[in-house]
């Protein structure tokens, strides 16, 4: 091959040649079987093992974001929003790339009112990098809004707006930061207000940062429903104002005050005091959020008589005319108790028993009912059973079986004592009546409506049983009208309206005894009597002033009973607004009844604006509830100051700053606080009991020194 | 024969051929195809969600076109004037190695980027070619023997140099390459297989070694016993053994007085899942992405891993990702023929040089593409540890793409001035 070269190489050439020739093959096989161990792992990897890293690398770049579903609305009877959820902002800081953290601690400061080095501080010295600011802030969250800050971070969150603020806050309840109904008809119907949450599958890339693909799976949330409850929130918003300034005026350490539709048993009104914010649960105690009107139980005294007279007359052992004897106030038992009446009657009718309440009447008729009859009626009208109620946290109450009766059990009984009851079991009794004997079932939720705003469920009234005798029914009525117009709950009386009722004021057993200081008072009874629409109860929780009933509940019952009549709403409407306002236009709130700084807040969550402050609760507005206007519109309110309060309150004044108020021989915290009250400045020595107060009196202000051991 | 790869029916005179078969065309139109995967490759891995361009690949086309131009040029150069300037680019690069431990700028632990201006490169890469070019001006003058321990020695020291001086960087893969180099290039130009031999399974047993003492056992047992194959007498078959066995020992030590992040590179290597978001985070990253490209690939810009970016610095030295997982394994095929393509169209070459600088420098050229493609793709499939050598062609950066122009470059005048073979 070679020979047409021709030198003296050409040897060494071809020594050379094959050498690299089977060099060159080696190279190649080597190189071959190298690409080929490559290719073969290749393929290995991409077309074997290809399902198990595609779905490696789906865990890792699939992210699953659930979308929230958006909590459903709670109306009341007459389709007025007590609880939606709007969006608002949180905010919280990424402490490694906040830039500046005084300006933001000043913000919040301004926020929260905690000083702003101390946020300064917290921000400074966290080493994580995400903290919470604030949660949820509505309106006041403007301030952090306008700061400019990459560190800054803002997170819009569902939350729950409550636009009656304290009104209905037990029985609506509230909710937490993650939108979860704690209590109330927001805990109870909590799976069908929050919704089902969907989901959006999106991308993470290598820096965790999220990113919307479209080829990926989405699922809608679907909204939770909304609720219509029976409550009126009129109703209720004057039955709160009443009893809150009832409290305040009988000194009671806390009330409670439940309205229901005795044809019905829809609960109108339900509250207690004190109340809470659900604005802002956190701030609030358990004791606050407890819905009492059905959870506490409590002996009810004299009210309970209605159910003892109701089986007397309903068996015939009496009639309302029958005279019986008050034995003087006071009647022995045998074994040694004593049934007294706080004020002694001789020989007087049935009638007049009730009208004045005489224990020693109702005891002794009560032997003429068998023990196990007498059992039956307590038990028809709902006593120591459940009643059913859509919301959580009932109690049954208590109330001995004929067979552990001992012998002044059911003497007891007759007016009230041993037993134990809730507000809502009295109140549902009275209803009964009111009702021609027909109980009816005390229910909250009158409808589910789905987020489109059609009814999915409705509840109807439903009857428990017939528990006296129409005929029965309206002696009774008649029985308690009595009362009002001429006995205990005189003070409960409305002019131009029939008010049937009945006082009670029990003795609270402290420590097994029964005191002498803390009492029950309560007033429950229904208008107007002929044709009852509303049966309700008040309650109040050892008041100071009064003991009785009569003087501190009753009361309260009329000027709620009063303020009802006068806004007009004893015709029930119960129709749900769903209208499709035009964009700019919105439906007037109903502002009466609530004091100005609610009012403004409900104005303005609905766009509007209050015009004019005043004093007292709104009496009437301009324009009209339901109206429809533009957004900005001014609302005018007339004010209806209550006047005794204020009369009462100045003179209370003038009286304070004439007396000087001995102190000798109190505590120091007693002492300041009576001084305090008394509008005089104090200044102390030593501490412990005041042994000497010196005065010191100027033209504007009285000072007092006290020295204390 | 590799001479009857050529027409046998043509009678070829040196000088006096058609201007088109003065060039390679199959040579230039598979690394002009590399290129432009590398391109679509390192759009793909770095455009920015809008879709725009990013810096890396407005930089990798300037590149190209300078590469080009070099390329081109060194293809029509006359040969003497390449191995003329052999050891004055040798001289060259092996300055600028010394001037990057001076004043060169530290990047992931390696101070290996060398400014002149706002332009960065790398004297490691250029060096590459340096060597190349001096161990083939060496081998090839007259009178030079590999089998004569004086000039085995030169063409060792001629390699040493840039190596000692990359490891001072330190760039311990980069210094790989020219190992693998030398061994290339000696195995071609006649050298002592059992030296050979020594030279590739001493590495080997050192790999071995840092995994467990079990591994190294076998390993050097093996290579003990095959050394002995080779029938070289007493005394050198046990020095071989000796040294075999010594190194093992040695290795902890060594590896104890490795840099960190080299120690992490061979922890990483040894068992990537270990620290799935540190060390092995690159090859774990790396693998699912090839993998999950299946057969036929995601499609351009539609391959998740490298859209949402979780190969960090993808478009360098883990670049191979980005065609397997768009274009699956076809994709990865169609790479590594490519790169095939050109390492057997470079030993081709070689064997039709007329010259034995022409053939050395093909050679290298075959064997800097065979163990950069190697161990860059064997890297991304998880088979070799990372070394940060880059993938031929495709990886973003300037200096190793203007090193592989070069090479073919190299090649293209090689093959313009190849044997004349006149058939009977």
């Amino acid at each position: 091959m070679q020979s047409t070269i021709n030198n003296k190489q050409s040897t060494l050439d071809e020594q050379e040649e094959t050498n690299h020739n089977w060099k060159t093959g080696l190279l190649l096989v080597v190189l071959l079987l190298c690409f080929l161990a490559v290719v073969v792992r290749l393929f290995i990897v991409q077309v074997i093992k290809k399902n198990e890293y595609q779905a490696q690398a789906r865990k890792q770049y699939e992210s699953r974001i659930e979308l929230k579903p958006e909590r459903g609305i709670i109306y009341d009877r007459n389709g007025h929003v007590i609880a939606s959820t709007i969006k608002s902002a949180s905010f919280a800081v990424d402490p490694k790339m906040v830039q500046h953290p005084h300006a933001i601690a000043l913000a919040l400061q301004q926020l929260t009112g905690d000083s702003a080095s101390v946020w300064e501080h917290k921000i400074r010295s966290s080493d994580k990098s995400f903290l919470w600011l604030t949660r949820s802030n509505l309106d006041q969250s403007s301030i952090l809004d306008t700061l400019q800050d990459i560190g800054l971070i803002r997170v819009i969150e569902p939350r729950r707006n409550y636009y009656y603020g304290n009104a209905a806050s037990q029985i609506v309840g509230c909710t937490n930061v993650d939108n979860k109904g704690l209590n109330g008809v927001e805990l109870a119907l909590d799976s069908l207000l929050r919704g089902t949450p969907g989901f959006m599958v999106m991308q993470r890339d290598g820096r965790g940062n999220l990113r919307p693909s479209v080829d990926l799976p989405t699922a809608a949330a679907s909204n939770g429903k909304s609720v219509q409850l029976t409550l009126d929130m009129e109703l209720q918003r004057i039955a709160e104002y009443e009893l809150e300034r009832g409290i305040a005026d009988a000194k009671a350490v806390s009330g409670t005050v439940i309205a229901l539709d005795p044809t019905t048993g829809e609960i109108l009104a339900i509250a207690s005091s004190p109340s809470f914010n659900p604005n802002s649960p956190q701030l609030a105690s358990q004791e606050t959020m407890r819905i009492r009107a059905i959870s506490d139980m409590y002996e009810p005294g004299s009210t309970f008589k209605l159910v003892t007279a109701a089986a007397a007359l309903e068996e015939k052992v009496i009639a309302p005319t029958d005279t019986v004897d008050a034995h003087g106030g006071v009647w022995k038992l045998a074994d040694g108790y004593e049934i007294k009446d706080t004020h002694p009657l001789g020989r007087i009718t049935f009638a007049e028993a009730i009208e004045q309440s005489s224990n020693v009447v109702f005891a002794t008729q009560s032997r003429k009912i068998p023990d196990d009859k007498f059992y039956k009626y307590a038990r028809d009208f709902g006593f120591g059973i459940s009643l059913g109620i859509d919301v959580p946290g009932e109690s049954s109450g208590r109330m001995k079986k004929p067979r552990e009766f001992d012998g002044a059990t059911k003497l007891f009984m007759a007016y009230g004592y041993e037993l134990a009851a809730t507000a809502l079991q009295i109140v549902n009794a009275y209803a009964a009546v009111a009702n021609q004997g027909v109980m009816m079932k005390p229910y909250l939720i009158k409808k589910v409506f789905d987020e489109d705003g059609k009814e999915t469920d409705s509840y109807a009234p439903q009857k428990i049983r017939q528990v006296i005798s129409p005929e029965t029914a309206r002696t009774l009525t008649e029985l308690l009208c009595g009362v009002v117009d001429r006995g205990t709950g005189s003070e409960a009386r409305v002019q131009g309206m029939r008010i049937a009722g009945k006082t009670g004021t029990a003795q609270q057993l402290v420590d097994g005894k029964y005191s002498k200081q803390a009492y029950t008072a309560s007033f429950v009874g229904y208008f107007p009597a002929d044709k009852p629409k509303v049966a309700l109860m008040i309650m109040l929780d050892r008041p100071q002033t009064d003991i009785y009933g009569g003087k501190t509940a009753a009361p309260i019952f009329r000027r709620i009973a009063q303020q009802w009549i006068s806004a007009a709403h004893i015709a029930g409407v119960s129709k749900i607004v769903v209208a499709e306002p035009l964009p700019d236009s919105v439906a007037v709130p109903d502002v009466r009844g609530i004091t100005v700084e609610n009012a403004e807040t409900v104005l303005h969550q609905t766009g509007l604006r209050l015009s004019n402050r005043g004093k007292g609760i709104i009496a009437r507005q301009t324009p009209q509830p339901g109206t429809k206007v533009m957004r900005g519109t001014d609302v005018i309110a007339q004010y209806r100051v209550p006047t005794p309060e204020i009369k009462r309150d100045s003179i209370e004044k003038a009286h304070a700053d004439a007396l000087r108020p001995d102190v000798r021989g109190m505590a120091v915290r007693r002492a300041l606080a009576v001084l305090h009250a008394a509008n005089v400045k104090v200044k102390v020595q030593g501490s412990g009991i005041v042994v000497k107060q010196t005065w010191t009196v100027g033209t504007k202000e009285k000072t007092c020194l006290i020295e204390c051991k | 024969m590799q001479h009857l790869t050529f027409d046998d029916t043509v009678e070829y005179t040196t000088g006096k051929r058609p201007f088109i078969e003065l060039f390679d065309w199959s040579l230039f139109l598979t690394a002009a195809m590399l290129v432009a995967l590398g391109l679509i490759s390192i759009y793909s891995a770095t455009s920015t969600f809008d879709g725009k361009m990013s810096p890396y690949f407005i930089k990798q086309l300037q590149y190209t076109v300078f590469g080009f131009v070099l390329m081109i040029s060194l293809a029509f150069m006359p040969e003497r004037w390449i191995s003329l300037s052999s050891y004055g680019i040798y001289g060259i690069t092996i300055l600028l190695l010394v001037a990057v431990i001076v004043v060169g700028k530290t990047v992931y632990g390696s101070k290996s980027w060398l400014y002149l201006g706002s332009i960065g490169f790398q004297p490691s890469e250029l060096a590459k070619i340096g060597t190349l070019l001096a161990l083939a001006e060496f081998i090839s003058r007259k009178g030079v023997d590999l089998r004569t321990v004086r000039d085995l020695v030169t063409s060792f020291a001629i390699v040493a140099l840039p190596i000692a001086l990359i490891m001072l960087e330190p760039d311990f893969g980069s210094a790989s390459v020219f190992i693998a180099l030398l061994l290339g290039v000696m195995l071609w130009a006649g050298v002592d297989l059992f030296l050979m031999f020594i030279i590739v399974a001493a590495p080997l047993t050192v790999i071995f070694a840092f995994i467990n003492k079990t591994w190294f056992y076998v390993t050097a047992g093996i290579f003990s016993l095959w050394a002995i194959t080779f029938r070289r007498g007493i005394i050198i078959t046990t020095v071989a053994v000796g040294i075999f066995i010594g190194i093992g020992f040695s290795a902890s030590y060594v590896y104890d007085v490795l840099k960190p992040h080299q120690k992490d590179r061979i922890q990483s290597f040894l068992n990537p899942e270990s620290d799935p978001l540190g060390r092995g985070y690159n090859v774990i990253q790396s693998v699912m992405a090839v993998g999950s490209g299946g057969f036929s690939g995601k499609g351009f810009m539609h391959g998740t891993q490298t859209q949402l970016r979780y190969i960090p610095k993808q478009w360098t030295d883990f670049i191979f990702c980005v065609p397997t997982e768009e274009f699956g394994f076809i994709g990865g095929v169609m790479v590594i023929g490519l790169l095939g393509m050109v390492i057997f169209r470079a030993i081709n070459i070689a064997t039709l040089a007329r010259n034995k600088f022409s053939a050395v420098t093909s050679i290298g050229v075959a064997t800097l593409m065979l163990f950069h493609s190697l161990v860059n793709i064997g890297m991304a499939i998880g088979v070799f540890p990372v070394m940060g050598i880059p993938l031929p062609f495709l990886s973003a950066g300037g200096s190793s793409l203007v090193v592989n122009f070069t090479c073919i470059g190299l090649l293209l005048n090689a093959y313009r001035v190849r044997q004349s073979k006149v058939i009977r």
